[in-house]
C-alpha cells in the first residue's frame, strides 16, 4: 500500500459519518448490553432491600433502603446449607462421572476402524429421539436401588447423547499423525487419550464440561421424581419448593412462603445462580471456542 | 504411561470416597427417612396387639415442617391405631410423581393424589385402589365424609376415596378497599353496583392519595377467568361453573341472562378509565403490589389468614392505610355472589397392594376425627398445649418446636394439605393476629359463594377446560377493547367455545347434571 492510499483509507476511517455511526453502534449495542444486565442487577438489587423500598419503585437501580433480613432467613435455615452440599456433590462427582465417560467413549468411537462404531453410534442416537418415558426410568432406578439417593441424579444421566456426538466430532476432527507419532513413540491408546488428545482438547472438553456441572446444578426434576427425605435435596429443588406459589394452599390458609414478598425471592434466586456463574470466568477462555467446535463435522 | 494410571486412579479414588462418603441413601444405615416412626415408641394398642407398617405417599402441605423420627404425634397415633406410619411426602406436593410412582408398581398403602384428573380416575379402573364401603359401617368419620359431605363421589355406588375439594363450602375472597382512600372521599364502602362505579371514578378522578397527581386507578385484577364475579353475581348468576337454560339443560354460564348486562357494566367500567388497563398482565403477586403502592384503590384480596399481611404491606408506603372489606356490591334486586365453589382436591385412597386396609382405613378415619384433628392442630395436653381455666388453649412453643408443628401455634405437618386446610376447617390458632377479622372474612366471602351446578369435575373438564378458558379470556379482552359489541361477542366466545372442546364439557357436564338428578 503507498503512503498516498494509507492516508487515504485513515481519512476514511476517521470521517464524521464514520465516527457518528461507531457512536451508535457503541451506544445502542451498549443499551443492549445493559438491558440484559438489567434484569440480573434488578434481582440483586431488590435482594438487599427493605420491602417498603421494593414497593416505592418499579425500577431498581440501588436500594433504598438496605436489607439483609432476606438473606438472614435464608441463611438461617439448615436445610439450605444441606441442600448446597447436596448440589455440589451432585454437580462436581456427577460432572467427573460424565466426563470419564464421555471422554472415553467418545474416543472409542472416534476411531473409524473400530468395528460396529457405527451400530453402537446409532444405538446411542437411537435414545436422542426415543425416548423410554419417565415411568420405565422410575422403575429401572426403582429396581437399582437408587431411590432416595444422590446417585439416582448422577448415573441415568451419566452420558449426554448430545454431548458424546459433540466430543466425538472433536475428536474424528484431530490430525491423526499426532497420534500415530505418539504410538510410535511407544504411547498406548490410554496414554494417547490422556496425554495426547485430551490436552490438545481443552476448549471441547471445557465447554462439555460446563454444559453438563449447568445441567447438573439446575436439576430439580429428578430430584421431584427419585428423592423424597429433605435432607438430600439439590438446592434447586429446596429454593422452588421455598419459593413454589402454591395457589391452593395459599388461597386456604397453609402455610406459603408466598408472603414473605419479592424481597425474598430474589434472594433465593440470587443464591442459587451466583454459584454456578462464578464458575463461567474460570471456563471463559475454552468456552467462546468450544461452542464452536465439534459442531460442524458428522 | 504412569501419569495416565495415575490419574485414572485418583479419579476412582474420588468416586468411591464419595460414593462412601456423601450419599449412600438408606444403606447408610444411619439416617431414617423423614416421616418415619420410631419403631421404638410404638406400642400399639389393637385388638391383635400386632403392630403393622402403613406406607403413606402424599403431597402434603408443601410448607410443613419435617417429621422427624421420634416425633409424639406420629407416636400417639401409631400407639392408638397399632400402626406403624411411614409418611412419605412428594416434593412441591408433585401429583404427577404419585401418579408415576403408582404407574411404575411402587405402591404405598395409602396414597394421595389429585382429585377428579384422570391419573385417579385410572388407578380406579385399573384396580388399583380398593373401595371404602365395607370398612365405613364400623368408622363413622369416614362414613360421615363419604356419605354425607361428598357422596356425589361414589362411582357405582362404590366409595374409592376421600376427596378433599378446596373452597367447597367456604371461601376468603372479598373486593378489598383502601378505607383511608374512602374516608379521604367521604365515601362508604360500596352496597350495590352503581356505588361501587362511584367510589371507582372517585379513587380514579379524586385524587384520593393527595398527590395532586391523576396516578391512581379505581380497581385492579388479574385474567378475567373466574374474576369480576361479582358483577355477574349481582346480575344474577346462579352457578359457579354452568347455567340451566329454560329447558333445563346445562349451558355455559356465560349464555346465561346475567352476562350481557354484566359485561356491559364491566366494559363501561372499563370505557371510563377506573380499571388498571394492565389487569391482564397481572398475576396475583403483581396485582398485589400495585394495590400496596397505592396504584390502584381496590382489588380483590385473599383475606382469612392474609388480612394482616395485607394491610401490613400496605402500610409498608403508607402508614396510616387501612382496608375495608364487606358483602359484594348487590345488584337492583338485591342478588350477590362472586366467590366460585370448588372442583379440584385431592384424593386419598387404599391401594390394593395393602395388606392390612382395615388399619389404612382406621388411620383414614382417624385423621378425619374430632380426636384426630385435635392431635395435628393442638398435640397433646399438658405437653404441647394446655388449657386455661377460662378455657383458652395456651401453647406451649418449646415442647411443640421438638415435634413437627409450625412456629406461632400452628399446626403439625400431618394437619393439612390431605383431608383439611385451615380455611375449610374454620381454624385458626387461637393467638393468631388479627384473628377475629380473618373469621369474619370468611364469613363474608362464603356467604358470597357461589355454588356448582354440576358437582364433579368430568374427564371433558380436564381435558378441554384450559383451552376453553384461554377463548373465554380472549374475548373477554375482545369485548373489554371494543373489538366487538358485547352482543356480537358473546355469540363468537358461544361459538369458538364449542369448537375448542367446550361441546364436549357441555356433553359430559348434561350428563353428569342428569345423573346427580336421578339421584
Amino acid at each position: 500500500m503507498t503512503a498516498h492510499a494509507t492516508r487515504h483509507s485513515n481519512k476514511i476511517k476517521t470521517s464524521l459519518g464514520s465516527k457518528i455511526f461507531d457512536v451508535c453502534n457503541i451506544v445502542i449495542l451498549g443499551l443492549i448490553a445493559l438491558s440484559t444486565i438489567y434484569p440480573f442487577w434488578d434481582s440483586l438489587v431488590v435482594s438487599f432491600s427493605s420491602l417498603k423500598s421494593y414497593l416505592s419503585t418499579n425500577f431498581h437501580l440501588w436500594p433504598g433502603e438496605w436489607s439483609l433480613e432476606a438473606y438472614a432467613y435464608m441463611f438461617g435455615n439448615e436445610t439450605l446449607w444441606s441442600s448446597y452440599l447436596n448440589s455440589i456433590f451432585v454437580t462436581v462427582v456427577g460432572t467427573i462421572i460424565n466426563m470419564l465417560l464421555t471422554i472415553m467413549t467418545a474416543y472409542v468411537l472416534s476411531k473409524k476402524d473400530l468395528k460396529g462404531h457405527r451400530v453402537i453410534m446409532f444405538g446411542a442416537v437411537f435414545t436422542m429421539m426415543f425416548s423410554g418415558g419417565i415411568i420405565p426410568l422410575y422403575m429401572v432406578i426403582k429396581d437399582l436401588k437408587m431411590m432416595n439417593t444422590l446417585w439416582s441424579m448422577i448415573i441415568p444421566t451419566a452420558i449426554s447423547t448430545y454431548n458424546l456426538i459433540v466430543l466425538r466430532n472433536f475428536f474424528n476432527a484431530l490430525p491423526q499423525s499426532v497420534e500415530e507419532s505418539a504410538m510410535m513413540d511407544g504411547c498406548t491408546e490410554v496414554g494417547v487419550l490422556f496425554r495426547i488428545v485430551i490436552p490438545i482438547s481443552k476448549p471441547a472438553i471445557t465447554t462439555v464440561a460446563l454444559y453438563y456441572a449447568v445441567d447438573h446444578w439446575n436439576d430439580f426434576f429428578s430430584a421431584v421424581m427419585y428423592i423424597n427425605e429433605q435432607k438430600k435435596w439439590p438446592l434447586q429443588l429446596f429454593l422452588r419448593s421455598m419459593l413454589f406459589e402454591n395457589d391452593m394452599a395459599y388461597a386456604s390458609g397453609g402455610e406459603s412462603l408466598y408472603l414473605l414478598g419479592q424481597p425474598m425471592k430474589m434472594a433465593a434466586v440470587m443464591m442459587a445462580i451466583i454459584p454456578i456463574m462464578c464458575v463461567y470466568p474460570f471456563f471463559q477462555k475454552h468456552f467462546a471456542k468450544g461452542v464452536m467446535l465439534g459442531a460442524v463435522k458428522g | 504411561m504412569t501419569k495416565a494410571k495415575r490419574t485414572l486412579a485418583l479419579l476412582t479414588a474420588m468416586l468411591t470416597a464419595a460414593a462412601l462418603v456423601s450419599c449412600g441413601g438408606n444403606k447408610t444405615g444411619s439416617s431414617t427417612p423423614a416421616g418415619t416412626s420410631d419403631p421404638a415408641t410404638s406400642t400399639g394398642s389393637t385388638d391383635s396387639g400386632k403392630v403393622v407398617p402403613i406406607k403413606w405417599l402424599t403431597t402434603g402441605d408443601t410448607a410443613a415442617e419435617v417429621i422427624e423420627s421420634g416425633d409424639r404425634i406420629v407416636a400417639a397415633i401409631n400407639e392408638k391405631l397399632g400402626i406403624d406410619l411411614s409418611v412419605t411426602y412428594v416434593p412441591e406436593g408433585n401429583t404427577e410423581k404419585v401418579n408415576v410412582a403408582m404407574a411404575s408398581g411402587d405402591f404405598p398403602d395409602i396414597v394421595t393424589g389429585a382429585y377428579g384428573t384422570s391419573a385417579t380416575q385410572g388407578w380406579i379402573d385399573n384396580g388399583m385402589i380398593i373401595p371404602l364401603n365395607d370398612y365405613m359401617a364400623n368408622l363413622p368419620d369416614l362414613n360421615k365424609r363419604l356419605s354425607e359431605e361428598y357422596s356425589w363421589t361414589a362411582q357405582d355406588g362404590q366409595f374409592y376415596g376421600v376427596p378433599f375439594i378446596t373452597q367447597y363450602s367456604s371461601a376468603n375472597a372479598l373486593i378489598t378497599m383502601r378505607q383511608d382512600w374512602l374516608d379521604k372521599l367521604n365515601l362508604t364502602y360500596p352496597t350495590n353496583l352503581q356505588e361501587f362505579k362511584d367510589v371507582m371514578t372517585a379513587f380514579t378522578f379524586n385524587d384520593p392519595d393527595g398527590d395532586g397527581q391523576n396516578n391512581t386507578y379505581g380497581y385492579t385484577d388479574v385474567k378475567p377467568a373466574g374474576n369480576f364475579t361479582f358483577v355477574f353475581g349481582a346480575y344474577g348468576r346462579e352457578y359457579a361453573d354452568f347455567a340451566l337454560n329454560d329447558a333445563g339443560e346445562v349451558i355455559p354460564w356465560f349464555e346465561d341472562d346475567c352476562f350481557v348486562p354484566g359485561m356491559t357494566y364491566i366494559k363501561d367500567l372499563w370505557d371510563s378509565g377506573v380499571i388498571d388497563p394492565e389487569f391482564m398482565l397481572n398475576d396475583n403477586a403483581k396485582k398485589e403490589e400495585k394495590f400496596f403502592q397505592g396504584q390502584a384503590g381496590a382489588m380483590i384480596g385473599a383475606l382469612y389468614r392474609h388480612v394482616t399481611r395485607i394491610e401490613s404491606s400496605l402500610q409498608q408506603l403508607f402508614p396510616e392505610a387501612s382496608i375495608a372489606y364487606g358483602t359484594p356490591p348487590k345488584g337492583e334486586d338485591g342478588s350477590y355472589g362472586m366467590n366460585l365453589q370448588g372442583k379440584s382436591g385431592m384424593f386419598t385412597a387404599i391401594t390394593a397392594a395393602c395388606e392390612n386396609p382395615d388399619k389404612a382405613a382406621a388411620f383414614i378415619d382417624f385423621m378425619l376425627s374430632e380426636e384426630g384433628n385435635n392431635l395435628v392442630r393442638l398435640g397433646i395436653e399438658g405437653t404441647h398445649y394446655t388449657v386455661a381455666s377460662d378455657g383458652s388453649i395456651e401453647y406451649n412453643e418449646e415442647e411443640r418446636a421438638k415435634d413437627a408443628f409450625s412456629p406461632n401455634s400452628w399446626a403439625h405437618a400431618l394437619a393439612w394439605g390431605t383431608f383439611y386446610w385451615p380455611l375449610e376447617s374454620g381454624y385458626l390458632p387461637e393467638n393468631e393476629p388479627g384473628r377475629d377479622r380473618a373469621l369474619e372474612t370468611v364469613e363474608l366471602a362464603s356467604d358470597a359463594q357461589l355454588p356448582n351446578l354440576v358437582k364433579q369435575k368430568t374427564s371433558a373438564d380436564i381435558e378441554y377446560g384450559s383451552a376453553c378458558d384461554d377463548v373465554y379470556n380472549q374475548y373477554f379482552s375482545d369485548i373489554l377493547t371494543g373489538k366487538y359489541t358485547v352482543e356480537e361477542g358473546v355469540q363468537k366466545l358461544s361459538a369458538d367455545w364449542r369448537a375448542a372442546g367446550g361441546d364436549k364439557i357441555l356433553e359430559a357436564a348434561n350428563e353428569a347434571y342428569k345423573a346427580n338428578a336421578q339421584e
